[in-house]
């Protein structure tokens, strides 16, 4: 993000482009193990959507104004320490008033203390950033968190128990399976397709292949990067003919087109003209 | 031997009747981000594999003691994610002083620490009450479903990327999530959970 597009986000485009365009669940898979494994019901997601993004503040207000002087893998820890720090007294006040709540959570509650979510952001926008840009980016992020958390929760409540919050809605057979994180997946992969669908549709200006799988064709790391043994040291050892990913990535995509020639859609097209 | 045979069980039990990747849904998000990157694949693994065993040894054997035992799992967790700090500072210390490691290796390593994995095995350990040889197993098993899941994820990623049969919307990320769907389903059949009745 250049200087200029920075200065020209106000907090109501931030939150709506961060929460809802960029989602962090839907386009880029952060956090989605809480999500899977145990937002099965809509308290439930409230529940984790609300600590998630409080954590999350707390997190990036931290790293930045006191934790930038640090080195990386020092804040790391720091993340985690402070998460643990902020999670016991939600834990302690949700055992006390909500246990059986508290207790089909399990142990997924106390696990946000290391979600992947808080320390992407800190590192990716927190330390790089002032305060008041990093809070816009907590709340924006948390939300988007929050926003898919409530819709797979209460789609996977209707479904398992034909209920949303505590209500009954329907009086077909619950699903129990939509509990499980078979379950999860399969509304995450559905969500996730319908808005890719409406991203495309009416932001079409903005990128919608966020998460590309080109690099899934790299080679294995034993050829490109590991341990040199023979000099004692833990090093990097990048061969120049990979150093370009991007031209390594096209060349494995090419290469796996050209290998399995598949039927894409302007064939497909072309063939239907030809007909 | 038994306690042997004790490790061994539990390393298959996590890894294949309750996976804990696909069963409980633990570490999809890192899953799916690192089978993304093959070159990463060792490194993660290994580094996985080190964090989960000796935090789960370390915290097995903390757990022996009766004042700690005793205490509920608000405060095993807070424990828990104390001692991973302790290991990874230390790993971090020892890989940068001794072993002359890089800042993107550095970064890798802090990245497999904060791996959800990682604390959740301490924690499952101490609530299923398991013994020291259980909690070495099951960090074993853990790990080893871990890079189980990189290579089946990462296969169909291959797949997904390739086919161009696969409608727009779901092309990508959609359908990684509804594949690992089904991989969990497998999973969950094959340790004997009712799904859909």
């Amino acid at each position: 993000m250049d200087k200029k597009e920075k200065v020209g986000l106000t907090l109501p485009r931030m939150l709506f482009k961060g929460s809802f365009v960029y989602s962090p669940v839907l386009t880029q898979s952060i956090g989605i193990c809480t999500i899977v494994a145990i937002c099965f019901t809509l308290k439930i997601s409230l529940i984790v959507s609300i600590t998630l993004t409080f954590i999350l503040l707390i997190n990036e207000i931290m790293a930045s104004l006191i934790l930038k002087k640090l080195s990386r893998w020092m804040r790391i820890i720091c993340y985690m320490l402070l998460s643990t720090l902020l999670l016991i007294p939600i834990m302690l006040i949700l055992d006390k008033n909500y246990s059986q709540l508290n207790a089909s959570m399990g142990i997924y509650l106390p696990l946000l203390a290391v979600n992947s979510l808080i320390v992407i952001r800190c590192e990716k926008y927190a330390v790089k950033n002032n305060l008041k840009l990093s809070v816009f980016d907590a709340l924006s992020a948390g939300l988007g968190y929050g926003v898919t958390a409530i819709i797979v929760g209460g789609i996977r409540e209707i479904a398992a128990f034909g209920t949303l919050l505590g209500k009954t809605v329907t009086e077909l057979p619950g699903y129990s399976g939509m509990a499980l994180p078979f379950g999860g997946l399969i509304v995450l992969g559905f969500t996730a397709a319908f808005h890719k669908w409406f991203v495309k549709k009416y932001f079409s200006d903005q990128p919608t292949n966020t998460f590309p799988l080109r690099t899934a064709f790299e080679t294995p790391l034993i050829r490109e990067e590991g341990l040199n043994i023979t000099t004692g040291t833990l090093s990097i050892l990048s061969d120049p003919a990979v150093t370009n990913e991007e031209a390594l990535s096209e060349k494995t995509e090419k290469d796996a087109s050209e290998k399995a020639p598949v039927k894409t859609e302007e064939n497909a097209e072309k063939d239907g003209d030809n007909q | 031997m038994s306690w042997f045979f004790d490790l061994l069980t539990a390393a298959v039990y996590s890894l294949l009747i309750q996976n804990i990747i696909f069963n409980s849904g633990l570490a999809l998000s890192e899953t799916v981000r690192t089978a993304r990157r093959p070159k990463f694949f060792l490194m993660y693994g290994v580094s996985v594999l080190y964090f989960s065993l000796t935090t789960s040894l370390i915290c097995s054997l903390i757990n022996l003691i009766p004042a700690v035992k005793s205490l509920s799992m608000i405060w095993h967790m807070a424990i828990f994610a104390v001692i991973l700090a302790i290991v990874t500072f230390a790993t971090s210390v020892f890989a940068i002083v001794v072993l002359k490691a890089n800042k993107k290796f550095m970064n890798s390593l802090g990245m497999c620490a904060i791996n959800s994995l990682v604390l959740a095995i301490p924690i499952i350990n101490s609530r299923s009450a398991l013994s020291v040889a259980s909690s070495v197993g099951s960090a074993i098993g853990a790990a080893l479903a871990f890079v189980l899941a990189l290579l089946f994820v990462n296969s169909a990623m291959r797949k997904i990327a390739s086919n161009k049969d696969i409608p727009k919307s779901f092309r990508g990320l959609p359908a990684v999530f509804v594949y690992m769907a089904l991989l969990a389903l497998a999973f969950n059949c094959l340790s004997g959970q009712e799904s859909f009745i």
